[in-house]
């Protein structure tokens, strides 16, 4: 991170003509006549740099971000555990990256025994019947997920309204139903922090729901420990289940979500299995299915070669098939770093990962428990969400936490999510961080909280964060109502 | 394990700071019945050394990546500078998140500034914004924001019949879960492209949107002023699709002729074609949609400081805050590969993008003179689709030659090549069939005249 008192330019402004920076072979050939029709009136206004100045450009930049590479990143339900650099390694092979989505399969047998492979790792791993890798990331993998059990009870004769959707949930999910044309029905969370099984009940006796999407472990961090209940008492309706696999990393090697009766969920491969976050993407985000939806897969899935040889192949005749929704197969370089990822845990490895998540939360929790107010004071999975409830009283808001931490050189975790606990702070330290850095941690929240206690807290610690770093507070509002979006605007 | 620091000696003190004897005392809220009792069935755990060798291997069984290739048809292997590779391997970009607190996320912010800039100046539209999954996508999400905008009972979108196949097939696959219709806006069976005077229907129901793509999917370039002509006329909204975003380089762009909505794929822009993705979906729309724009979107603002930054803005919009209200379920943006397509267009600047969109059609063109020629003179039913391309061009086989794209395909394998993709062709008569094959700065002359003559005997 830069802390440098440097102004930071926009590349148009560094821009002098005449200079550039593309290597382009010269042309054997005769050059064609220019456009008859609908030739360009008017040249794009692209910024004019030498190679130097555009390295400099965007390293500079590098040096205003945070990052894994920085330091912790507790972001809670984003999974900010360390990007191994192997993985870009072996996703930067020329067999992988130079391999066009159309080439004819016996050219590209690789590819798909790599996809072959992944599906069946993840369907290990996951406890599902089959993987489809189709969906670009997570939002789409839930989109994908609800159409299929839309086109599922279609074919069952059945076209209910309605899916319920526990408040605590992700912000996609109501809007990847809403998608597929369903009706979000919110369901409360109880005292304990759970789905409440009885309003599940008389919610499904109608005969309109179609199914639930639940997250599991949830948001707040807590197992549905009546997930079979509700499997059940849904499927006994006619309905089915999607779970949100944004959490899935607590349940590495320690639980499958396919045996519980769950009928899909998505993966996030940029949580779970380590491809890289990107500042906001690419994702990846496969779908596991129980056997009741394996007709209704995108199209193509990977199959072995059903005339026995020992190859692979497409297969896009399954009538039955939602069709596709995504160009080719999906986040194809996403997945070679996925896969790369989970060969080299292995069974091991993999049950250590889940099980070092859950216990470095859960000393998160022990250790700021007595300075912060614990949603729910149990035992919890991969994190645990904590509030300002306390700190309210002096007047310190979660907000002014988070923008205190980060000149701690940590970044804050995720604030105001969920939406059901006010004031929240999200806590997920991942697997891959050392137990002395989720102590600096704890010391840092524990320091603040104290903080929060001293008369005039807020103008003594809180007030203008960050104070030492390349950037103080952005104004967020000010960005809404000038609407600037690009140089043009300047 | 290299990724997992903790020592048994640590994870008992976790556990005894938690007061519990094992590590099943911490999730007694799991049901027994659904832990697992064993390890998972895995394969063994591969070293460092081992996982190349096991990936190497695989990726050599692409032999399709060593051949000199011709598929296109909207994903195009194109060359781009290695500092591309190098600086968005940096850490500080490949290992942030999505900025959820400017303060410290302004390397990201600033560039998703600069990357709104680009697109919008190549597109020539009033604003653009951080991306969408991939070109399908952009195109998807275009017609669900022109259905929020022309509210309908039964809404209807005509597509030009140059879109490319996948396209359409996403398009109806994902339309039909809102209740849209795709029709056809079919082509003038002699040009192959889309005119006002190509649209037959009456078209008594209002369409909420005309799609038409350029250059389409026989690599011929369409004129937006007709979709833009069409839409006033049926006030519905017009959507341009630019198949391959280097054509921007040399082809009228979408905001010069007027267009509500212009999306496109990006993955020419300095990204790998691996296998199909990711790639990049590029979105762009006029001010006055603004809020029914899918996506992220970064404004310039101020910090404390007075000094200039930028943040997400307008974010009322998206799935976060209105849920299941919110313009689109996208929570992504293909950040790294916009990051990517934005240091291309940087380095390659206003004369490189010019450059390498003349050179890429000059290939083309080459070829398309060399086999008019060769198919003229042989008297075959052959023919080279005539009108305006960019970096494909297409051959027509007629009834006679119905075998002819296969054999070719064929013998350009045996050689290495892979020749092209199979394309059918609207004639008045029927669907012939057709081989569509592209061009890019990785062919030189030598491969051009390997394939004239593969395809010219």
């Amino acid at each position: 991170m830069s802390n440098w008192p440097l102004k930071t330019s926009l590349s148009v402004e560094l821009s002098r003509p005449g200079h550039c920076a593309h290597s382009l072979p010269k042309l054997e050939i005769p050059e064609a006549p220019p456009p008859a029709r609908n030739a360009r009136q008017k040249i794009p206004h692209l910024p004019e740099l030498s190679e130097l100045e555009v390295v400099r450009h965007f390293t500079r930049l590098s040096t205003l971000n945070f990052s894994i590479d920085n330091g912790m990143y507790p972001l809670g339900s984003c999974t900010m555990k360390y990007n191994p650099r192997v993985n870009e390694a072996t996703a930067s092979f020329r067999g992988f990256t130079r391999i066009h989505p159309k080439t004819p399969v016996q050219f590209a047998q690789g590819a798909l025994e790599l996809m072959y492979q992944l599906e069946n790792l993840l369907s290990e791993i996951s406890g599902f019947s089959r993987v489809s890798l189709q969906p670009a990331a997570g939002a789409q993998g839930e989109y994908l997920g609800i159409k299929m059990i839309k086109a599922c009870l279609k074919a069952r004769g059945e076209n209910r309204k309605k899916i319920l959707i526990p408040e605590s949930a992700h912000g996609t999910n109501g809007a990847s139903a809403a998608m597929c044309g369903y009706e979000v029905v919110p369901l409360k969370t109880t005292a304990e922090g759970l789905v409440d099984f009885n309003q599940v009940d008389e919610l499904t006796r109608s005969g309109d729901v179609a199914g639930i999407m639940i997250t599991n472990p949830s948001t707040l961090g807590l197992f549905e420990s009546d997930i079979l209940k509700i499997t059940k008492l849904i499927h006994d309706r006619g309905g089915l289940v999607y779970c949100d696999g944004a959490n899935m990393n607590a349940m590495l090697g320690i639980t499958r979500p396919g045996d519980a009766g769950i009928d899909c969920m998505h993966f996030n491969m940029h949580k779970t299995f380590t491809t890289p976050h990107g500042g906001g993407g690419p994702g990846c985000g496969g779908l596991g299915v129980s056997k009741t939806l394996i007709p209704f897969l995108p199209v193509p899935t990977v199959e072995k070669n059903p005339s026995g040889a020992d190859d692979f192949v497409l297969d896009d005749k399954r009538p039955e098939s939602v069709g596709a929704i995504k160009d080719y197969y999906g986040h194809f370089l996403m997945m070679v770093r996925a896969y790369t990822y989970i060969r080299e845990l292995g069974a091991e490895g993999m049950q250590k990962a889940g099980q070092d998540a859950i216990l470095l939360a859960n000393y998160v929790r022990m250790r700021l428990k007595d300075h912060y107010e614990v949603a729910f004071d149990k035992p919890c999975m991969h994190e645990v969400v904590i509030s300002d409830k306390r700190q309210q009283k002096n007047g310190i808001k979660t907000l002014d936490i988070a923008k205190r931490i980060i000149d701690e050189g940590i970044h804050p975790p995720t604030i105001y999510f969920p939406l059901i606990i006010p004031g929240a702070m999200m806590i997920e330290p991942t697997e891959t961080e050392s137990l002395r850095a989720v102590e600096k941690f704890c010391q840092v929240m524990i320091q603040i909280a104290e903080e929060a206690k001293e008369e005039n807290a807020y103008e003594k610690h809180f007030a203008g964060r960050p104070r030492h770093m390349a950037y103080a507070k952005v104004n967020e509002t000010l960005a809404a109502r000038q609407l600037k979006l690009s140089w043009k605007d300047l | 394990m290299r990724y997992l620091p903790l020592s048994a000696e640590e994870r008992k003190e976790i556990l005894d700071l938690c007061g519990v004897d094992d590590f099943q005392g911490l999730i007694q809220a799991i049901p027994d019945e659904l832990r697992l009792k064993g390890l998972l069935d895995l394969p063994p755990a591969l070293s460092e050394p081992e996982l190349m060798e096991h990936l190497e291997s695989l990726a050599n069984k692409n032999t399709g990546a060593w051949m000199q290739s011709h598929l296109g048809q909207g994903v195009y292997d194109h060359t781009w500078p290695s500092v591309i590779d190098q600086i968005t391997n940096r850490g500080e970009f490949l290992t942030a998140y999505t900025p959820y607190q400017p303060e410290v996320s302004q390397g990201t912010l600033h560039a998703i500034f600069e990357f709104q800039s680009v697109i919008s100046e190549i597109l020539g539209m009033e604003i653009a914004n951080a991306s969408l999954y991939d070109g399908a996508t952009s195109v998807l999400e275009a017609v669900l924001m022109a259905a929020r905008t022309r509210p309908q009972n039964n809404p209807i979108v005509y597509v030009a019949e140059g879109i490319y196949a996948n396209t359409r097939k996403i398009l109806e696959s994902c339309l039909a879960d809102q209740g849209i219709e795709v029709r056809t806006w079919k082509a003038d069976p002699q040009t192959l492209t889309c005119t006002q005077a190509s649209f037959q229907d009456s078209a008594e129901e209002r369409p909420v949107a005309f799609v038409l793509q350029s250059p389409n999917r026989w690599g011929l370039i369409e004129d937006w002023n007709e979709v833009t002509a069409l839409s006033e006329k049926h006030n519905a909204r017009s959507i341009a699709y630019v198949g391959h975003a280097l054509s921007m380089g040399l082809f009228q762009s979408p905001g010069n002729a007027g267009i509500d909505i212009a999306v496109s794929e990006g993955q020419s822009l300095g990204i790998p074609v691996g296998f199909g993705g990711p790639h990049l979906g590029l979105f762009a729309c006029k001010r006055a949609d603004i809020r029914q724009m899918p996506g992220r979107l970064v404004g310039l603002t101020e910090d404390a400081r007075g000094q200039r930054a930028f943040c997400v803005t307008l974010s009322t919009r998206e799935q976060h805050i209105r849920r299941e209200k919110a313009t689109s379920n996208i929570c992504s943006n293909q950040n790294l590969m916009a990051l990517r397509a934005l240091m291309y267009l940087t380095l390659m600047g206003p004369e490189g993008l010019t450059r390498i969109a003349r050179d890429c059609r000059s290939l083309a063109y080459y070829v398309r003179s060399a086999l008019q020629k060769k198919f003229v003179e042989s008297k075959r039913e052959l023919q080279v689709l005539d009108g305006e391309v960019f970096n494909e061009i297409t051959i027509l086989a007629g009834q006679k030659e119905s075998l002819w794209v296969d054999e070719k395909i064929a013998q350009a394998q045996e050689l290495g090549i892979l020749v092209g993709l199979e394309v059918e062709i609207p004639k008045q008569s029927g669907f012939v069939r057709g081989l569509n094959i592209a061009f890019t700065e990785r062919h030189r002359k030598i491969h051009l005249d390997k394939l004239i003559e593969l395809l010219g005997a």
